[in-house]
């Protein structure tokens, strides 16, 4: 496996378009969208349901269904090379090698019919060419690394006899079992008790630190993201409206969604202040405003807002990779 | 972080609060109605479904204006109906005999096992009279309306009904009297009132007066007038449901959501309207109506004439004009029929098994009415008896008023079954039958499977468990075998066989409604909004038919338009096996049973053909319903 | 499986009875159409109904028919008729050498309890009486003595007696009193003791004292004997079981062949028929169904699923029809139509007789596959789009498993769960279509046999097909919940 250089990142998206052809219309659920992850960096997405953010991670890995999904413009590049237009034997060489994924729901994420460590050892099987017993060793290992006792036993249980957060280990294991150099995880914990949900973030962060891989974060919740993320960045309607360094975002927002979404957050230092909801919801992406797409829950749009697509700027005064997409950075100035 | 956060940008939300983005209104606008409406209106297999099934209907429906044996409009004498109504000295004679008897006579002599006979002279004497007066009526209505002979007409009923009225006093000798009378007067009228036959105009009588009417039309019952009427209303509903929503309620939304009610008791009450309407204008179906026009043409016993003329003015221009050519307008125009001029009881016996008359096989020689491919078969050393059942002997095929030529190819378009009735018309009659089974038995079964679907849902426990128990032992019957085995055990004659049939079905198929409505009340029993109306503290009854219920029915109207296809397989199957629907009915599958005989394909092939277009119809209208009503299939 | 067999046998009986008209008069129309009519026909209906037991009630002709209760005269020895109080016991039957030793439950009469302190004086006297009373002929002027003595006996006795006299009354009276008579045994007890007591409860209500349930079901014994008809049934009660019980499943009407063989005959031919028909539907459905999902949104998916839908709409008497039209020899004449085997098929060799049958069965068994086949695959393409579309098939993608193996591996074994339970409702849609195949193309299986036994109106043939298939069907339930189970691992576990 070649290193890649240090100033080339691992993934690196570049005005990704995804559309879906539905009877309703075309719905741009991935409208441009460029983002990128270096070697051993967490990348946190953070947008509400329907922000595309998901959409642009499936879109790595080409496990949408298409059509009606279909590829507008855009890159993505894995290490340099290109995966829109790759043959789909290729993707699979990527796909749970070099590329791994995990998802929202342990419950179904799993198949029903088969054991836990026939689904592990299925992976490692596939891309390492380990014959069955040497498969079965490696899925105990692999569930002992993500901390699942006794695993000799578990590795021949099926799924529906395991909890909720057992069922998140075993999906981390599938995705760790071929020392992926990325994982994707599609908002991880959000189906979780809390407390499993901490364990669960911790495990990422520890494997991710052991085997040095870079994290693909997506989740819908900002705390998750201060908590594991170096960078973020912040989807809305099929767009990233904001894009920087994690400690910085809650820092100094700038994109007024952000702002919204900060102000949004309960926060124990903060209690008895009164929270303010954005209003509104986030609209069909068959039917997107013009411009600027929150203008429509935007207090600060101009008319301007529906004319012209805001592109992301870099913030004047912030970190190097501090961008945003607003008209009016400067209303919402640090002050 | 704490620190850092008071310094964090803040943007004052709360300015947008009352502003609702006016561009996505419509879309929460719209409720379930207008989603599966829009769905549905997006599938051409859906439409092409309903158009074909609305045509089948139609064809239903107007069943008798397509196919019958009754002339539409027609302008005759009825010399037939006349003859017979002249002779009135039987009643009268009767009367008189019965008067000369004792009351104790005439009241041993009655036959016990006669429930109806009347109980006394005098109300015998009354029923002879209200024959008479039948008849009486009968020739009033066809001679002229200043012939004398009406004198003579009149002096034998004022006669008779003297005598009836002696008779209810008690006066026997004066009853005796006017009774002679009338009998006298009635062998008058036979001699005086004797018809005058054009045909036979050598023979004398009185000129009858020809009438204009609408035996087809008199045939048609209100309730045909008012499916029909009903028929034309829906066929018709993408045309004026959309001015009236376009003109009358100005295209707004909740107006047009709030006026489907009313749209649907519109339409109702406007056919319920044409059938009053149709009832005041023709009357009661008429008895005197089934008479058999086209062999009365054909034979003369319905002469066809002009409205207003009488025969004697035939006759006379006939002496006049020389006696063979036919005074007036062709007799044809006087007749109008039916596009297919076949009753779907009518026989022909002379042209039975006669395959459809556009193919070559069906030729029939005129003269001998025998098959002119048998022949040349035969001739030709090929065995012609291949051709099963068209008769060897010679006999020369009747062709009646209205028909067409023997060999045209439209004359039996269908061909002809073992009693020579035309295939096509018994297809147009069967749909009848076969599409108000499919209807009626999905109803039914609908109603049984909500009743007791609710029941077993609505109280649960034991009385769940005892119902549940009797749907499992009820479907592990095949369906066809206890269908069949009921209607075998029905003696005919005990219902009329298209509702035994609808009975049997319904009361044996409702068992997959009934689990429908149980499992939609077992899962909405704990559905949040049903959780959220028992906190509102809305008693449980209350509940469940306000937001239970309804929230269930849309997948048992998907199974009912399924039952509909189904009930429709299973009444032809059963007709076909000879237990439905038994001749002189039709049903589709009864005209499939009337011939299991390779040769005969024309029997087998076209009903077949309608059945399944029919059922295809419905599965398609069904599976697109099926699709716009699941709102997981539409994400 | 045994009370849902006995609800089969009770709902088609009770359909036989309950449709309106006398099943009588069905059966013996069309037994013997058009003979006589009047009081002639009455009489031989009459005569039909008593010779075919259709005159007894409902209830003993149903448990005549499915046989756990058929009591001789004498009683069950499991019960107690009103006729003979019985103790059932167990008794060892003296054997033959050599074999093994026997026991037999057998009911003997019990000798009669009387109260507590009744003498034998008293005991002697009271049987005598009883006995006076109770025989039949007896001369009227005894019968008034003895009547007289027992009011005697119990006026000096005073209330309490009476009741213990209406004991040992009614005890006495079960077992003397024999034969049939016109007034049931308990009523003119009745009469008997009201003149004796005058005021006293009833007997009904002394018995009810003394018997509670009991009473009731000797109740219902005296009835089952008397009106009910049970004296006439098949089991004269020298077996203790019966009926269909013990296979035995009447005889038809007509020419009295026991159904039973009959029917062993027929399912010879229905059965493989059958067998072949769902064996062929599964394997064509498959195939169909992953081809419709691989393919999905193509032309030929499309095409496939509207060639299935309109299959699955064409009624199966017509399909058969149109088979044979263009099959036979009006058409094509590529294969025959009619029955199981040519008429030289005995003088065939046993290549010969194989192919002879394949070639008769192929449009049979077509005609009864095409319809499952058209919903079980529609049913397959649903059950694998559904599955296709689940989180878990994602996974396996994520994985890089290769399309065929996330197809074949993951979502096939996932999507035969519905399928695998739609084989219980398939079974009654292919045997009711087997009626109708063997009726289109003349073959003599069960369905043929149920249909000429509709024809005939013959209830025995009726109701044993009926209660085959009833059975049959079950067991195809027991067979898919048993591959459920194998399929599913959470099924295997709970």
């Amino acid at each position: 496996m070649d290193e890649p250089s240090a100033d080339e990142p691992l993934l690196a998206i570049e005005g990704l378009k995804t559309y879906f052809h539905t009877d309703e219309g075309v719905a741009r659920a991935v409208d441009g969208v460029s983002y990128s992850i270096a070697p051993g960096e967490t990348l946190g997405v953070v947008g509400e349901s329907g922000s595309g953010k998901s959409v642009t991670a499936l879109s790595v890995l080409q496990l949408l269904e298409m059509p009606p999904g279909r590829f507008e413009g855009g890159s993505i590049r894995f290490k340099g090379e290109e995966l829109i237009g790759a043959s789909e034997a290729r993707m699979q060489e990527i796909r749970g090698d070099d590329i791994a994924m995990i998802f929202q729901e342990p419950m179904t994420a799993l198949n029903p019919v088969f054991t836990v460590g026939n689904q592990i050892a299925e992976a490692v099987r596939l891309h390492r060419g380990l014959d069955r017993d040497a498969a079965r060793a490696h899925a105990i290992e692999m569930l002992e690394r993500v901390g699942i006792p006794a695993p000799e036993k578990r590795v021949d249980e099926y799924p529906h006899q395991l909890s909720g957060g057992m069922r998140q280990r075993v999906m981390i294991a599938i995705a760790m079992s071929c020392d992926p150099e990325l994982l994707i995880a599609d908002e991880p914990t959000t189906a979780l008790d809390v407390t499993i949900q901490a364990q669960i973030l911790e495990l990422i962060a520890e494997l991710q630190r052991k085997a040095g891989m870079s994290v693909l974060l997506i989740t819908h919740d900002l705390g998750v993201v201060a908590e594991v993320a170096h960078k973020v960045a912040v989807m809305y309607a099929g767009r990233v409206v904001e894009y920087a360094p994690a400690a910085e975002l809650f820092r100094l927002p700038r994109h007024p969604y952000t702002i919204g979404l900060l102000q949004s957050l309960p926060d124990l230092a903060t209690a008895g202040e009164r929270l303010t909801a954005i209003p509104g919801i986030v609209p069909s992406a068959t039917r997107f405003p013009s411009g600027c797409r929150f203008r429509t829950r935007c207090p600060l749009a101009t008319e301007r807002c529906a004319e012209d697509v805001p592109a992301l700027e870099r913030i004047e005064g912030g970190a190097a990779e501090h961008t945003a997409a607003c008209h009016h950075l400067d209303r919402v100035g640090g002050a | 972080m704490a620190e850092s956060k008071r310094n964090v940008p803040r943007i004052d939300f709360e300015s947008m609060r009352d502003a609702e983005a006016p561009e996505f209104a419509s879309e929460y606008a719209k409720d379930y109605w207008d989603l599966v409406f829009e769905q549905l209106g997006r599938r051409w297999l859906f439409k092409t479904g309903v158009a074909v099934l609305t045509l089948l209907y139609g064809v239903a429906a107007f069943a008798p204006l397509l196919a019958s044996d009754k002339p539409v409009s027609v302008q005759s004498v009825a010399l037939g109906a006349y003859s017979k109504a002249v002779r009135v000295s039987p009643m009268a004679s009767s009367a008189l005999n019965t008067a000369k008897l004792d009351e104790a006579a005439y009241v041993a002599g009655l036959d016990p096992a006669a429930v109806d006979a009347p109980p006394s002279r005098a109300a015998s004497v009354r029923a002879e009279l209200d024959a008479a007066q039948l008849r009486l009526g009968t020739m009033r209505s066809m001679l002229a309306p200043d012939a004398e002979e009406r004198a003579s007409l009149e002096a034998f009923e004022a006669a008779f009904l003297e005598g009836a009225e002696a008779l209810e006093r008690g006066d026997g000798e004066a009853a005796l009297e006017a009774l002679g009378r009338a009998k006298t007067e009635s062998r008058a009228i036979r001699k005086a009132l004797k018809p005058l036959d054009p045909a036979r105009a050598d023979r004398g009588g009185v000129g009858l007066v020809a009438r204009q009417s609408q035996p087809l039309y008199e045939s048609i019952a209100a309730w045909e007038a008012f499916l029909m009427a009903l028929w034309i209303a829906v066929a018709t509903w993408p045309v004026w449901n959309r001015l009236v929503n376009g003109v009358l309620l100005r295209g707004n939304r909740y107006r047009v959501r709030a006026a489907r009610r009313w749209k649907l008791v519109a339409v109702l009450l406007l056919s319920l309207v044409c059938a009053f309407a149709w009832r005041a204008h023709f009357g009661p179906v008429a008895s005197f109506d089934s008479s058999d026009w086209k062999g009365g043409i054909t034979d003369g016993s319905i002469v066809l004439l002009e409205e207003g003329r009488s025969t004697a003015d035939l006759v006379a221009e006939r002496a006049e004009s020389g006696d063979a050519a036919p005074a007036g307008p062709d007799a044809s125009d006087l007749a109008v029929w039916a596009p297919i001029p076949y009753g779907y009881a009518e026989l022909h016996e002379d042209e039975k098994f006669r395959a459809p008359t556009w193919t070559a096989r069906a030729e029939l020689d005129p003269e001998t009415g025998r098959s002119v491919f048998a022949l040349a078969s035969e001739s030709a050393g090929d065995g012609g008896a291949a051709v099963a059942g068209v008769s060897a002997e010679s006999n020369p095929v009747e062709i009646r008023a209205g028909e067409l030529p023997l060999n045209h190819p439209w004359r039996h378009a269908l061909g002809t079954d073992e009693s020579g009735r035309d295939i096509l018309t018994r297809m147009i009659w069967g749909a009848r039958i076969s599409l108000s089974v499919g209807i009626l038995s999905a109803a039914l079964l609908t109603l049984i499977g909500v009743v007791i679907g609710s029941i077993a849902g609505f109280f649960g426990g034991r009385v769940d468990d005892l119902i549940m128990r009797g749907i499992e032992i009820l479907q592990t019957i095949p369906a066809l075998f206890l269908i069949l085995l009921a209607l075998a055990f029905t003696p005919p004659g005990t219902i009329p066989p298209m509702f035994a049939v609808v009975i049997v079905i319904a009361v044996v198929r409702w068992t997959g409604v009934a689990r429908l409505v149980r499992g939609e009340f077992m899962r909405l029993r704990d559905a949040e909004f049903v959780v959220a109306a028992r906190a509102l503290g809305f008693s449980s009854r209350r509940t469940i038919f306000r937001h239970v219920l309804p929230n269930a029915m849309s997948p048992v109207l998907v199974a009912a338009a399924f039952a509909v296809a189904s009930g429709i397989l299973t009444e032809s199957a059963v007709s076909f096996l000879g237990l439905g629907i038994k001749e002189p009915q039709a049903s589709w599958g009864g005209v499939v049973n009337e011939s299991r005989n390779v040769d005969l394909w024309w029997i087998q092939v076209f009903p077949g053909l309608a059945i399944f277009l029919t059922v295809t119809c419905y599965n398609l209208v069904g599976d697109a319903i099926r699709d716009a009503m699941d709102p997981k299939a539409r994400v | 499986m045994i009370p849902t067999t006995f609800g089969i046998a009770l709902i088609v009986f009770g359909l036989y009875h309950i449709a309106p008209g006398d099943p009588a008069l069905v059966a013996m129309g069309s037994a013997a159409d058009g003979q006589g009519t009047g009081s002639d026909t009455e009489s031989k209906l009459d005569e039909f109904r008593r010779k075919n037991g259709l005159d007894r009630s409902f209830v003993v002709q149903f448990l005549d028919y499915v046989g756990p209760f058929n009591l001789g005269p004498d009683g069950h020895p499991w019960f107690t008729s009103p006729r003979t109080e019985r103790r059932v016991e167990d008794t060892d039957v003296p054997v033959e050498e050599g074999e093994a030793p026997r026991t037999v439950r057998e009911g003997r009469p019990v000798p009669i309890e009387l109260p507590f302190g009744t003498t034998d004086d008293e005991r002697n006297a009271l049987d005598r009486l009883v006995g006076a009373l109770g025989t039949p002929g007896i001369d009227e002027g005894v019968r008034a003595e003895a009547r007289a003595e027992l009011i005697a006996f119990a006026a000096g006795s005073g209330a309490a007696k009476s009741k213990a006299l209406a004991r040992i009354f009614q005890a006495l009276f079960e077992n003397r009193i024999s034969g049939p008579d016109e007034v049931p045994v308990i009523d003119r007890l009745a009469g008997v003791l009201t003149e004796i007591t005058g005021d006293t409860p009833t007997l009904d209500a002394a018995l009810e004292a003394r018997d509670g349930r009991r009473h009731l079901v000797k109740r219902w014994f005296a009835w089952y004997y008397t009106d009910g008809g049970a004296d006439r049934t098949r089991n004269t009660g020298d077996e203790r079981w019966g009926g269909v019980l013990v296979g035995d499943l009447g005889r038809e009407l007509e020419n009295k062949t026991p159904v039973a063989e009959e029917l062993g005959k027929r399912l010879k031919v229905t059965v493989p028929l059958a067998a072949a028909a769902v064996f062929l539907t599964y394997l064509l459905a498959l195939p169909l169904g992953i081809f419709s999902v691989r393919r999905q949104g193509t032309v030929a998916d499309g095409a496939l699923t509207l060639g299935l839908f309109v299959l699955y709409s064409v009624p199966t008497f017509w399909a058969g029809l149109m088979l044979i039209l263009i099959f036979g020899k009006t058409g094509l004449d590529w294969l025959p139509v009619i029955g199981l085997f040519d008429k030289d098929h005995d003088q065939l060799t046993a290549a010969g007789k194989v192919w002879d049958v394949a070639l008769h069965t192929l449009l049979p068994v077509a005609t009864l596959t095409y319809g499952g086949l058209a919903y079980l695959s529609r049913q397959m393409r649903a059950g694998m789009l559904d599955v296709i579309r689940q989180d878990y098939i994602r996974t396996a993608r994520a994985k890089g498993l290769a399309e065929g193996s996330v197809v074949y591996k993951h979502a096939l074994r996932n999507s035969m769960i519905p399928v695998l339970t739609l084989l219980a409702s398939i079974l009654p849609i292919l045997v009711g279509g087997s009626l109708i195949v063997e009726v289109v193309f003349n073959i003599e299986g069960m369905g043929k046999y149920a249909y000429d036994g509709l024809l005939k109106r013959d209830f025995y043939i009726v109701l044993a097909t009926t209660l085959f298939v009833g059975v049959m069907t079950q067991l195809g339930i027991l067979l898919s919940d048993i591959a459920y189970a194998l399929v599913d691992p959470r099924i295997r576990l709970s």
